[in-house]
């Protein structure tokens, strides 16, 4: 009836912005998807203050901590790198559903900024932990938490999402990598429980046995803690703030680089 | 090659799996012209979906090249995406998201601004009925209204060339006649229109042109009239009363066993030839005859009949992968 063949479009912004543009639209995709989802809400945030108070009134009481120093004040700036690890980790199931749903099938059969899909997710999944982050502070400083250094509270922050980006990154490679969500599910998350049980999250690593204690010690999360709490409770930099941000470059680059492949190898048979 | 809009040259997919590779295309060769409604017809597993997968850039050929409007969809992806539209096997719409969102997701990944997504959006819920549902969460949306979603951001980019991947498998009577009304109107747009299905009904009722496909190559290509001449006007269903003559009886007519009877293919007039030749054979306990269709096509170049019904619908809400 009225339009024939036109002709290609040429008033296209250029490459970067397309990638900008493409991957600001994504993000507020997946989180528009978290707001509605009153499950995922929930799940997120109940779980994470079940820690905090399982941890602060009933397993407190029986960890030793240094004289002088409160658990609380220990524990949490420990569980906010839980909590940032976990939410990063949900990335690998979102990845993996999308891609059982055919959502990334259409994605990708649009003009949309090839690697959009994967930096949406997750520039999502860091303002999310950012946000799950302030949620555990706020319920900390209700159950007797008190930061030192309030700008270290600020810093803290930034280093925590910085923490879920690097993190993120793994989580992408895990979903693009697995066959199906069901997978996602266990191998996005089973890691996050040694890595943070053995590590100084909840517990001082000299309270372990040797072997543990050694774990423990080399253990990233240690690092994450340990950079957190000299942070909030210092206001200090210190080692553990090195290994922690040479950790998020491994962890970012070895990411990016395994989620760049994977989502490359899709197009063959 | 401009003048074609879609045009595939011997095309190979082997898929390549730990232990065992599966040729899903085999020297597949098409040629869709400009303007055209062409369905590619073909049983569970013949290729169709791989077919498309490899004109939409999803899936790079094992060899052989696939050209849309001339653009390479291996080499010149990015500038075949601009110009193609998909709807998939399975609706692929966002459920968290509402009808509105999913069209303006759909407008920004094609590039366009603010104001012409949100005017394409409104645009397209009312060409597809969806304006009272527009600012539902399509998760609460029934199997009918995500088809048109679907078909609707798969028009968000105002495509030249539409690939649907077996539009309505899955979808009961009415919505399947509501959605042909809407591709016929797609196609009196003038947008080219590559569709895939198990139905030669839908064929039928659709395209301007037809290749039937199986394993993975084309064995027959024409308009609808011109595949059913092929096989001749006439089918005879013949059963003798001793089923142990049926391979004989087959090969004395020419025809196929299916389903305890020997189908027989003839010209208007040829009729009792084919009946003598078959009583020469032996007493027959029925005969019937029946004007060629399009499934009698299928079973001539195929070997089997086409499914006839229709298949469950996918047990996830979310479909089912690739
Ligand atoms: N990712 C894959 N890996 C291995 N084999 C595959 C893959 N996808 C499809 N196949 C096989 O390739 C063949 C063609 O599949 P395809 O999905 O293209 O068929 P189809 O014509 O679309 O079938 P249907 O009508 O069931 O949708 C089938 O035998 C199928 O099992
Ligand atoms: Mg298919």
């Amino acid at each position: 009836m009225s339009t024939m063949t036109r002709p290609a479009r040429t008033d296209r912004p250029s490459r970067s912005r397309r990638f900008i543009t493409d991957t600001l639209a994504l993000a507020g995709r997946s989180l528009a998807k978290f707001r509605r989802n009153p499950q995922a809400i929930v799940f997120t945030i109940v779980q994470p203050v079940m820690f905090v108070l399982l941890f602060r009134y009933v397993f407190g009481g029986a960890i030793q901590t240094p004289p002088g120093v409160d658990y609380v004040n220990l524990l949490i700036p420990g569980i906010v790198v839980q909590n940032a690890l976990f939410s990063a980790a949900s990335a690998s199931v979102a990845i993996s559903d999308d891609l059982a749903s055919g959502f990334t099938d259409r994605l990708r059969s649009l003009p949309t900024a090839r690697l959009a899909p994967l930096t949406g997710r997750v520039l999502a999944d860091t303002l999310r932990a950012g946000l799950l982050v302030i949620v555990i502070f706020l319920v900390g400083l209700l159950v007797g938490f008190r930061p030192e250094w309030g700008p270290g509270l600020l810093a803290a922050w930034l280093l925590l999402m910085l923490i879920a980006f690097g993190f993120a990154w793994i989580a992408v490679a895990i979903g693009v990598s697995v066959k199906s969500p069901e997978v996602a599910q266990s191998a996005g998350f089973i890691w996050i429980f040694p890595l943070t049980f053995a590590s100084s999250v909840f517990v001082p690593v000299s309270t372990m046995p040797d072997w543990l204690a050694w774990f423990a010690t080399i253990n990233p999360v240690t690092q994450f803690a340990n950079a957190t709490r000299g942070l909030v409770l210092l206001g200090e930099v210190d080692s553990a703030m090195g290994w922690t941000l040479l950790w998020v470059v491994i962890f970012a680059v070895v990411g990016g680089f395994l989620s760049i492949r994977g989502w490359n190898r899709m197009t063959r048979a | 090659m401009s003048e074609t809009a879609v045009l595939a040259e011997d095309v190979d997919v082997v898929y390549t799996g730990r232990q065992s590779t599966k040729r899903a295309l085999d020297g597949l060769n098409l040629s869709i012209a400009p303007g055209a409604v062409h369905a590619i017809l073909g049983p569970n597993g013949a290729g169709k979906t791989t077919f498309i997968r490899v004109a939409t850039t999803l899936l790079i050929p094992t060899s052989g090249r696939v050209f849309v409007h001339g653009l390479d969809v291996v080499r010149q992806a990015g500038s075949v995406r601009d110009i193609i539209g998909v709807a998939g096997q399975y609706a692929t719409v966002d459920e968290s998201l509402t009808g509105r969102e999913n069209l303006l997701l759909t407008g920004t990944l094609y590039g366009l601004s603010r104001e012409e997504r949100a005017a394409r959006a409104v645009d397209l819920l009312e060409r597809f009925d969806l304006v009272d549902a527009a600012d539902r969460a399509t998760k609460t949306y029934s199997g009918g209204m995500r088809r048109r979603l679907d078909l609707a951001a798969s028009l968000t980019g105002d495509p030249q060339v539409l690939f649907l991947d077996e539009p309505t498998t899955g979808l009961d009577v009415r919505t399947r006649n509501a959605l042909w009304e809407e591709v016929r109107a797609i196609a009196d747009r003038g947008v080219t229109i590559v569709l895939t299905t198990q139905y030669l009904e839908e064929a039928d009722a659709l395209a301007s042109r037809i290749s039937i496909i199986d394993a993975g190559r084309v064995v027959v290509e024409g308009t609808p009239a011109e595949l059913k001449s092929t096989v001749g006007e006439e089918i005879l269903t013949l059963k003798p009363v001793d089923n142990h003559l049926l391979g004989t009886l087959a090969e004395a007519v020419g025809g196929e066993i299916v389903e305890g009877t020997v189908r027989a293919r003839t010209a208007r007039h040829g009729v009792t030839s084919v009946l003598e030749t078959a009583l020469a054979v032996g007493p027959l306990s029925s005969v019937t005859t029946t004007t060629a269709s399009l499934d009698d096509v299928f079973l001539a170049y195929t070997g089997h009949i086409a499914e006839d019904e229709q298949p469950p619908a996918p047990t996830s809400r979310w479909g089912r992968r690739r």
